[in-house]
């Protein structure tokens, strides 16, 4: 049996790669309408006419210089990997520009068949573009398509299967420089060529081009490969810019992309696109960003939305939430009905039911808050807040590029951190990396949700919306905040420009939105199903373990006879309720006694300066394994230490009722979740993306300055006497 | 017989979350694909099922 055909895919970011590879693989990875979503490539496979075609997602970019890590991995995966045919990706509604790409693909003699994508868009725009043209230009395959509807896939597959069973492998395309450059290349190509330097991966002009841009990844592997030689070229190179900077002030890559321009436009103007409306008319999308992106109503609008996003959340959930608590509360029951006292109905009551159904209770919630982040998402209003975000940004010391980690992270609510730090990588300048990296744990991602939910249902329960979109803003406020601190301190430097890409606006489809919520939902239900029931369980035993010592349990067994023999005697209300307080004193002992609770009573000395008490410590300690834990561990616990454990209060109730908690308490603890160290996962994410030093640091650094928060609006919050 | 199924499911949940942070920390990277996030809503395409004929 053969193999399928290696295919890739690459072009611009946002001109629609991964929606193309999701029609063709028939995947759902995640596709945003903003640039900077794919940072590493993605495989999958499909079946075209009984051919089978292997493909790989490649991040988009703009050329293939190593500037950033994105260029990088596409170019490294296009050289390394050898793809049969590259499909460049180009979006038909910027064509010239997207052509730059393509430009430095036809210089490398990849095999390239070019999907002109969201032809649609192109002629909404009123712009006709003539493929047969373009191909005859640039001399490779083009082929119309819309990846949204797979409008022309089936003909761009044709195209790809013709051009990989090919028998001339194309040859590379060689664009010219001016005198210079090209006299330089020219001297530099045959020492290339007679030391065979490189030219088994890169064809020796590119190697000749790449050295005079001062492609760092090209030097190095010179100068180990041939020292004496990248001596020699080096100087070359030297000399051209030297001589350009004294005849026209410029440096050879400048020289290079202005050539690179200037082979486009005269493809463009072989009458390739025919404009049929007027040059300067304002696109819809421009219309609206000139009201959505506006300096002063900006702002106010994304307030609004984000305002909206969470009054609908709650208002929608409202109903669902109650009847999924009751279904718990039903569970319960059935199983205190069936099940014979002792430590599997506890496991079972406590630490499944009332751990992992605590987290579940809140899937309508999280159901509704990632169907709202979806239409804003696939709509492209997600880059407007990042645009407007970018003006900010500067002004706490941070990169543009910073925005999209901190709204991949949860900016809006609902993110994650892992792909938020991994996104740093788009981040050129080391320290601002750094920065970002180190304060996007700090938004609120989709694991913190049910704990925030959680808390402000019980405490704040009248104003929701308004507490959610607080909680927003504190994150953020906070997170430039530490970034600015970072900046100041340990991370001084310039910040760096950039200039943000506005996708147009989209109509986000039906499909689309169910497809990205019941992804994230399903997730979220996994998750709960999978690693936070086990450590529930894992949490429960030691919150069970040991128990009580035999004396201490007869010591209340004897308590408990006395009072009940006084009952039967005497009777009465204050009997009952001396049984009870006994049976919540002996649970609270047992639950002391246990491995866990020890734990939370060591930490009370310190936690309780921010009113956090050690049952909460117990909480806080499992949440480092993932931040959903926080939520089953609080259920659990509160379970166990309960007059009765079986009874089927929700844990929003509990929380409300118990004598440790009123709210400023609970503002102190939401706080100290949304900003203390990040969950396991993400300190490895980012002791991957950078070193273990920096992962710790992460850790200490979150988790002081959250408490310190935390003792501080603790503390205040006592003086006024709002507790 | 509680004491012993309460055994076997401790045990069993703790070789799966092990197992699990284990892999997390021994990966050579943490894919944005493998978190398991909430909000993280990426899948990957099997890449085994790439070795699909090819009619000569």
């Amino acid at each position: 049996m053969e193999t399928a055909i290696n295919i890739a895919l690459a072009g611009n970011p946002n001109a629609g790669k991964t929606t193309l590879f999701n029609y063709l693989t028939g995947a759902r990875q995640h596709v945003g309408n903003y640039p900077g979503i794919t940072v590493e490539h993605k495989q999958g496979c499909c079946l075209h006419k009984q051919q089978g075609l292997s493909i790989v997602d490649l991040p988009g970019t703009y050329s293939l210089s190593a500037y950033s890590s994105e260029e990088l991995v596409a170019r490294n995966y296009i050289i390394d990997s050898r793809p049969e045919v590259l499909i460049d990706v180009v979006d038909a509604s910027n064509l010239e520009r997207n052509l730059y790409l393509t430009s430095q693909f036809l210089e490398l003699g990849t095999p390239l068949v070019i999907a002109l994508n969201m032809i649609d868009v192109a002629e909404n725009r009123g712009m006709e573009i003539n493929a047969e043209k373009l191909s005859t230009a640039l001399g490779v395959p083009v082929v119309p398509i819309i990846a949204r509807s797979g409008k022309g896939v089936d003909q761009l597959l044709d195209t790809v299967i013709a051009t990989a069973r090919a028998e001339q492998p194309p040859q590379p395309t060689i664009l010219r420089y001016g005198s210079d450059i090209d006299q330089a290349l020219n001297e530099m190509i045959p020492l290339i060529r007679d030391r065979d330097l490189l030219t088994g991966s890169y064809p020796d002009r590119w190697v000749g081009v790449k050295l005079l841009e001062n492609d760092e990844q090209v030097l190095a592997q010179v100068r180990e490969r041939e020292p004496e030689l990248s001596l020699r070229l080096e100087q070359r190179c030297q000399e051209v810019t030297d001589h350009l900077q004294q005849t026209t002030g410029v440096y050879p890559e400048a020289v290079i992309a202005d050539h690179r321009y200037g082979y486009i436009k005269s493809i463009m103007r072989r009458n390739i696109v025919t404009k049929k409306f007027v040059g300067d008319r304002l696109y819809t999308s421009d219309r609206i960003d000139k009201v959505v992106t506006h300096r002063l109503l900006g702002p106010v609008i994304m307030a609004g939305v984000l305002l909206g996003l969470y009054a609908f959340t709650f208002s929608s959930s409202t109903f669902l939430v109650s009847l999924l608590e009751s279904f718990f509360g039903m569970l319960s029951t059935t199983v205190d009905t069936f099940l014979d006292d002792g430590p599997l109905k506890s496991m079972l009551i406590s630490g499944v039911i009332d751990g992992v159904g605590g987290v579940l209770g809140f899937v309508p919630i999280i159901m509704f808050m990632f169907f709202g982040i979806a239409v804003l998402e696939d709509s492209g209003y997600l880059a407007r807040v990042a645009f407007m975000m970018d003006r900010i940004f500067h002004s706490f010391g941070l990169h543009g590029s910073s925005v999209m980690p901190f709204i991949v992270s949860g900016g809006i609510a609902g993110g994650c951190a892992v792909p938020g730090v991994m996104a740093t990588r788009t981040l050129r300048s080391p320290k601002e990396r750094m920065a970002t990296l180190l304060t996007v744990p700090f938004m609120n991602c989709g694991a913190k949700l049910p704990v925030l939910t959680l808390l402000i249902g019980a405490f704040f329960a009248d104003h929701q919306a308004r507490y959610m979109f607080l909680a927003t803003l504190v994150a953020w406020v906070v997170a430039l905040c530490a970034a600015k601190f970072l900046r100041m301190t340990v991370l001084r430097g310039e910040s760096t420009p950039f200039v943000m890409e506005l996708p147009p606006y989209r109509i986000p489809t039906i499909n689309g939105l169910m497809i990205h919520t019941w992804e994230r939902t399903w997730q979220y239900i996994k998750k709960a199903g999978t690693v936070i029931l086990g450590i529930s369980i894992l949490l429960w035993a030691m919150m069970t373990y040991p128990g009580l010592p035999q004396e201490e349990v007869a010591a209340f067994q004897e308590q408990r006879q006395a009072i009940s023999q006084d009952l039967q005697r005497n009777g009465g209300n204050d009997r009952q309720t001396a049984l009870e307080a006994l049976s919540a004193r002996e649970n609270s002992a047992a639950l002391r006694h246990s491995l866990a609770g020890r734990i939370g009573i060591a930490l009370e000395g310190i936690s309780q300066l921010a009113g956090i008490e050690w049952r909460t410590n117990i909480a806080l300690v499992g949440g480092f394994a993932a931040k959903e834990v926080i939520v089953s561990t609080l259920g659990t616990a509160y379970s166990l230490g309960d007059v009765d454990p079986d009874a089927s209060d929700s844990l929003t109730q509990r929380l409300a009722n118990d004598p440790a908690w009123n709210p400023v308490v609970a503002l102190a603890v939401l706080l100290f979740i949304m900003f203390y160290a990040p969950c396991f996962v993400t300190v490895v994410c980012i002791a991957r993306e950078t070193s273990w030093k920096w992962a710790l640091f992460s850790m200490s650094f979150n988790t002081l300055f959250a408490f310190m928060m935390a003792v501080g609006v603790y503390q205040l919050g006592m003086l006024l006497k709002l507790g | 017989m509680q004491d012993l199924m309460v055994l076997a499911a401790v045990a069993v949940a703790a070789l799966f979350v092990g197992k699990r942070l284990w892999q997390t920390f021994r990966s050579r990277q943490v894919s944005s694909c493998g978190c398991s996030c909430s909000g993280c809503d990426r899948s990957n395409a099997n890449p085994q099922d790439c070795s699909l004929p090819r009619p000569n």
